[in-house]
């Protein structure tokens, strides 16, 4: 999967390969108010 | 677990649902639909599991619920480390060209930005612009009537009018050629100066 960065809730950047150096990784796509 | 929130709002507007729900993992927000022009995926809600090399070894695109043990099961196998099985079968209608997702991801972009800086119509008519040339994208078409129609939203969300309003916009998307009778598999690339024959 390609690498992205996006922001978290507080406000910082977040990896994928970051999340990737802990182990695998489970991706839930949401939308909160549909 | 990692939940990506596809909320073109950006994170203001995302930040309250997840402080309702008060998930123990991060939640990250997707304002620009980067990941799912990445993917492929035109709807919400979805699951993706990928192994520790960066590689999807299973995703199921639309429907997946931790409230489905079918859906709890396949991610309890995965991160015990053994096979999750085979993904559901979810190919979407047709997939955008390179040109287009960027275009699309464009005018997210400069919706958000309008949004942000309060041009609400500008906000809008980028979003308009995206859905054009990806109809079938509910993350768009919803996000578009989440600004429009706030009321259908909050403080309980109105699925009857969602789907009056999906039938409506629908049928003038046909009359206008950008679909077809039997949704929209016509290409956007081959829309430029000819009807494709919807299949």
């Amino acid at each position: 999967m390609r690498e992205c960065t996006l922001t978290d809730q507080d406000g910082q950047t977040w990896q994928l390969a970051d999340a990737l150096t802990a182990g695998a990784v489970v991706l839930v796509f949401y939308r909160g108010d549909w | 677990m990692v939940a990506i929130a596809l909320e073109h709002g950006g994170r203001a507007a995302a930040v309250p649902f997840v402080a309702t729900a008060g998930a123990t993992f991060p939640t990250v927000v997707d304002e620009h639909g980067v990941t799912s022009a990445h993917l492929g995926f035109k709807a919400v809600p979805n699951g993706v599991l990928v192994d520790e090399g960066g590689v999807i070894q299973w995703s199921k695109y639309g429907g997946f619920s931790i409230e489905n043990p079918e859906d709890v099961a396949v991610v309890e196998r995965f991160l015990a480390g053994e096979d999750p099985g085979l993904s559901p079968d979810a190919t979407p209608p047709y997939q955008l060209g390179p040109t287009e997702r960027e275009l699309v991801a464009t005018k997210l972009q400069l919706g958000q930005a309008s949004a942000q800086r309060g041009r609400r119509e500008e906000a809008i008519a980028a979003w308009r612009d995206a859905l054009r040339l990806d109809p079938e994208n509910l993350t768009i078409r919803k996000q578009i009537w989440a600004v429009e129609h706030p009321e259908k939203f909050h403080p309980t969300i109105d699925w009857e009018w969602q789907r009056a309003q999906f039938t409506a916009e629908r049928e003038q998307e046909i009359a206008a050629g950008i679909c077809g009778p039997d949704g929209c598999p016509i290409p956007p690339a081959s829309r430029d100066g000819e009807r494709a024959t919807a299949s």
